[in-house]
């Protein structure tokens, strides 16, 4: 019996997309790193009490004139890691810079950004051209786990949602849009007097959440379910003014592509190793 | 157990997925911010952008953060004095309030090149019209004491 990695392509393709994402949320902050994370930032130190010798996260939270040149080493590892250089190494620089940038700077971040920390943790161990059983083992787990941490976040984002008022009743699109920073004030005016809209995209948006988790298991239902969730996050990145959000759904949907579409897309983008 | 959990675990794999849940706000803030120099006081003007400087969305991402971790502390901490009125005390002593006030220190700082004599933030809180009734409560109004910078 020898141990294999399982669906190799779709490693490789959730490698290259959880990187790429990563690397295009840190180009977002590119033209404000300075305001951000500079010796002269407009964030006050979060995490006054807690010392370096404490947690490592914290240490630009504390010198600041280091914090720049660790985002420009994050997004060089970042660029290691899509290309495949340097093994595991460049993975552990994303990992722990990734914290360090993000405890220097919490406001900055959402949601999206602690998930693909949590992927990038995974990530190190996992090495589609694996050989080794032990690194076989590290590939296929660590793939493994990045499908449960993404699943669940459907899974709690829904029931977080059926714990409150304003889904069940479905208002919350309608308070959404509401929101200044939100939203674009023309796209409110546009929608908010279409009561039947606000309540089908709320309910539609809480099914989607709750349903996705067990309906990704069964073949049939994934290209519906890709398709209804690039709508569903690409409605939220656009209109909710959350780009980098809906982009990291949309690309954590890799994640559960089977191997011939993997093979399918990375021949598109001509990333491809071998000729089919 | 519970102590390497905090120091190690939770910075490291902490995960929040509460965006919109349980419930949507239904109500938002605006945080407003004036100054004095030389005695005298300017009008009431928005902290959250950063023009001419950056137009960069992020900027006024961050500025919402901080005046929603504000409104968060307010809800707990603002308590009323004997004749009424509202005391800030403990809200003023707090990391929230000291954030946004250090953040609109630093906007003001990049944006003249100079700091005030003091500064004053108000928290403008509105309500959105419900969506049964479209009835909406009238906005509200806390101005926080004034911050005086020592000489």
């Amino acid at each position: 019996m020898s141990a294999e990695v399982n669906a190799p392509a779709t490693a490789r393709l959730f490698r290259i997309a959880a990187y790429s994402w990563m690397l295009l949320n840190a180009l977002y902050f590119f033209t404000i790193r300075d305001m951000l994370w500079g010796p002269y930032s407009i964030g006050m130190s979060a995490h006054p009490d807690q010392s370096v010798g404490i947690n490592i996260a914290y240490v630009l939270d504390h010198v600041r004139e280091y914090a720049v040149p660790a985002y420009f080493a994050y997004m060089a590892a970042l660029v290691c890691c899509l290309v495949g250089w340097f093994k595991w190494i460049p993975k552990v620089v994303v990992f722990v810079v990734g914290w360090m940038l993000y405890y220097a700077f919490i406001p900055a971040f959402n949601s999206s950004y602690l998930l693909y920390q949590v992927f990038a943790f995974f990530l190190i161990g996992v090495d589609e051209k694996a050989t080794s059983t032990f690194s076989i083992v590290l590939t296929n787990v660590g793939m493994l786990a990045c499908r449960i941490q993404f699943l669940m976040v459907y899974a709690l984002a829904g029931m977080f949602k059926l714990l409150g008022r304003t889904w069940l009743e479905g208002s919350s699109v309608y308070y959404a849009l509401h929101l200044d920073h939100f939203t674009w004030p023309w796209l409110r005016d546009l929608l908010v007097s279409q009561k039947w809209l606000m309540l089908i995209s709320n309910y539609f948006g809480l099914i989607y959440q709750l349903a996705f988790p067990l309906l990704i298991w069964f073949k049939k239902a994934r290209v519906p379910l890709f398709i209804a969730g690039i709508a569903f996050h690409g409605f939220i990145g656009a209109a909710m003014r959350l780009p980098e959000f809906g982009l990291a759904m949309i690309f954590g949907y890799t994640l559960f592509f089977d191997e011939a579409l993997s093979q399918k897309v990375l021949r598109k983008v001509r990333l491809a190793r071998t000729a089919p | 157990m519970t102590a390497i959990r905090n120091q190690y675990m939770v910075p490291y794999f902490h995960q929040g997925w509460k965006l919109f849940a349980p419930d949507v706000p239904a109500t938002q803030y605006e945080l407003n911010y004036r100054y004095s120099k030389e005695g005298t006081w300017s009008d009431w003007g928005e902290s959250e952008t950063f023009d001419p400087i950056s137009s960069h969305p992020r900027l006024a991402y961050v500025a919402q953060k901080l005046q929603m971790y504000l409104a968060m502390d307010m809800k707990k901490n603002l308590t009323f004095n004997p004749d009424s009125t509202i005391n800030y005390d403990l809200v003023v002593n707090d990391v929230p309030y000291m954030r946004v006030l250090y953040f609109a220190v630093r906007r003001h700082e990049m944006l003249t090149t100079e700091r005030p004599d003091s500064i004053q933030l108000r928290m403008h809180v509105v309500f959105t019209p419900s969506f049964d009734s479209g009835e909406q409560r009238p906005a509200q109004f806390f101005e926080f004491p004034v911050y005086t910078f020592n000489q």
